[in-house]
């Protein structure tokens, strides 16, 4: 043990020796950040990404690269679609080159989707409960996003592809997106690419008729883990407060601020709510409240039965009365965002009992164990879909997605994407 | 209080700042693995200090406030890499990375691999206690959570370390 903490300590010193005193610039007590390489862009590749319109290729399995530049489609999308009772047939994934579908069963690549344009590339995708709609979202460095349609055919390829005409406020980001049952609405997140500007957004927008309901709080941090019934009533997300993002801690022993810890007094509680944390919001879009900070509150218990730990992803069930959401041990944040080594199966690095719990929407209050990971097994999954009936959970684990149903898990494949949908 | 207006050299937090900022923002750039986040998040905390100074009962609760928003700042930092794409390259590769012109060697940067796969909290112990070398008793205040829970999240932090080191051999 103690030559691990060396080992550590001596890592870790090598890493802060980096920093030497002449480093250390000088105190600015103003709320000011440097601009990040995300927000330089030359204009032109602003101007190519707005330029690309709409496409839709009939009945090809791979749409070419060169048509994505070409402004094709007028095809209206139709909606109602039906939910593919049998399950998903096969799942779309967002990976460095553009879309891919797949097969659910094998894994096979069947159809895929170049990036629109060079630095306009595919972040998430969500599906309607028909298997075949799918949206996905795009994004650029200068923070310009897009939201576009695909329509897989019964063989796995791509029967249209098209940009919605929904426009996007400039210089905001969708930070998570979910499509009703019969994908004729999508709930999405809006956070403004300044990290020192608040706005956050939820918007449904009806893909129909383009008309676009906002709800808005000034006290709200990212909106995240998006899902909705599938007849779109509630619209169920995470947040992090204004409080946490501008990373100030909560002294208890000031007056009138914070909260009491119970612990001793003058002690700091460090950031209680994180990604990770316990609490969701729920929106009805039946009511007329536009305010984010006016939904339902609900905090769900992070241990039920011998499942404990974080939440580290949730969905409202397609009838709405329910959340599932995957407990355990949180993937790290460097897992999550970058191409990660493979992780040595034997490498367990949590013994916590993991799983998934279902959770009244109304309560909180657990319901039942979804699923509970072998014991010993590693954690760290995420819940990222489900299919139609809400039985069939999509999950991953780095690189790895599988899927659980019946109390089962089945794994699915390997996959380097961001985002994946069934 | 103005927080726009430059602080004094002999203000208590501009003292707080000779005397440990560099020391934090070694700290943050042990959680954050990149130095210009890193200064970010100490600024920002130093900022914070600033605003709640007037009001603090106890300033040698300040260094403890510091520490904590440090690690607050870098816990939002690593949850907002996240977010798809949003903050997709605006930040530099982790200084034990491959990709970094720091000199680390290869046991030192599968060390820091593995210490930023471990959960967070056993990754921000791990690092309060023999990183910052702060004891049992201050990591909890840190942390807001019990020594005992410390002590615990410690003991399990070392031994899932060695897991993932031992495995990648």
């Amino acid at each position: 043990m103690s030559d691990m903490i060396d080992r550590l300590r001596d890592a870790a010193n090598a890493v802060g020796e980096t920093l030497q005193p002449r480093d250390v610039p000088p105190l600015k007590l103003v709320v000011k950040r440097r601009p990040r390489r995300m927000l330089v862009m030359p204009i032109a590749v602003v101007v190519s990404a707005a330029a690309v319109a709409s496409i839709v290729v009939a009945t090809n399995v791979t749409v070419p690269e060169n048509s994505v530049q070409e402004a094709l489609s007028s095809q209206q999308p139709v909606f109602g679609a039906m939910p593919d009772t049998a399950g998903p047939r096969f799942f779309v994934e967002t990976l460095d080159k553009g879309l891919g579908i797949r097969t659910a069963d094998k894994g096979d690549a069947t159809g895929s989707v170049p990036n629109p344009a060079a630095d306009e590339r595919f972040t998430q995708v969500q599906g309607a409960s028909d298997n075949r709609t799918f949206y996905a979202v795009t994004s650029t460095p200068t923070c310009e996003s897009g939201l576009y349609r695909l329509e897989v055919t019964q063989e796995g390829g791509v029967g249209s592809f098209s940009r919605l005409d929904l426009t996007l406020p400039k210089g905001t980001a969708v930070t998570s997106l979910a499509v009703s049952g019969d994908g004729g609405k999508l709930a999405y997140g809006l956070q403004s690419c300044q990290p020192s500007k608040q706005e956050t957004r939820l918007v449904l927008a009806d893909v129909a008729t383009k008309s676009l309901r906002t709800w808005a709080s000034p006290t709200f941090g990212d909106v995240y883990d998006v899902s909705m019934s599938s007849d779109a009533r509630w619209i169920a997300f995470r947040s992090v407060p204004m409080a946490e993002r501008e990373s100030v801690a909560v002294v208890t022993d000031l007056p009138g601020q914070g909260a009491d810890t119970g612990g001793d007094s003058g002690s700091v509680a460090a950031g209680q709510t994180s990604l990770f944390a316990p609490q969701v919001w729920v929106i009805d879009s039946s009511t007329k409240n536009n305010d984010l900070s006016k939904g339902r509150l609900v905090k769900l218990p992070t241990s039920f039965q011998k499942i404990s730990g974080e939440v580290t992803g949730i969905r409202i069930t397609p009838d709405g009365r329910s959340f599932v959401a995957a407990v355990g041990a949180a993937p790290t944040a460097n897992t999550l965002s970058q191409p990660a080594p493979q992780q040595p199966k034997a490498a367990d690095s949590s013994t916590t009992p993991s799983g998934l719990i279902e959770y009244s929407a109304q309560t909180g209050e657990p319901r039942r164990v979804v699923y509970q990971a072998p014991a010993g097994g590693s954690g760290g999954w995420d819940l990222v879909d489900a299919d139609a009936t809400g039985q069939r959970l999509l999950v991953r684990r780095n690189h790895e997605f599988g899927y659980v149903e019946g109390g089962v898990f089945h794994p699915l494949t390997e996959s380097t994407a961001t985002g994946i949908a069934w | 209080m103005d927080v726009d207006k430059p602080p004094e050299a002999d203000t208590p937090v501009a003292r707080l700042y000779a005397e440990h900022a560099l020391g934090l923002m070694r700290l943050a750039l042990v959680m954050v693995g990149d130095k210009e986040t890193a200064e970010d998040v100490v600024q920002e905390a130093f900022l914070g200090l600033h605003r709640r100074y007037s009001a603090l009962r106890d300033p040698d609760k300040a260094v403890v406030y510091l520490r904590s928003a440090v690690m607050n700042g870098a816990r939002t930092v690593l949850r907002r890499r996240r977010l798809p794409w949003m903050y997709a390259g605006a930040y530099e590769p982790p200084v034990w990375s491959a990709e970094s012109e720091a000199i680390l060697g290869d046991e030192r940067r599968s060390v820091m691999k593995a210490l930023h796969r471990l959960p967070r909290r056993q990754r921000e112990a791990l690092v309060l206690r023999y990183y910052a070398e702060l004891s049992e008793e201050e990591t909890a205040k840190v942390m807001a959570v019990s020594r005992g829970t410390v002590k615990s999240t410690t003991s399990r932090a070392l031994a899932a370390l060695g897991r993932l080191l031992e495995g990648e051999r």
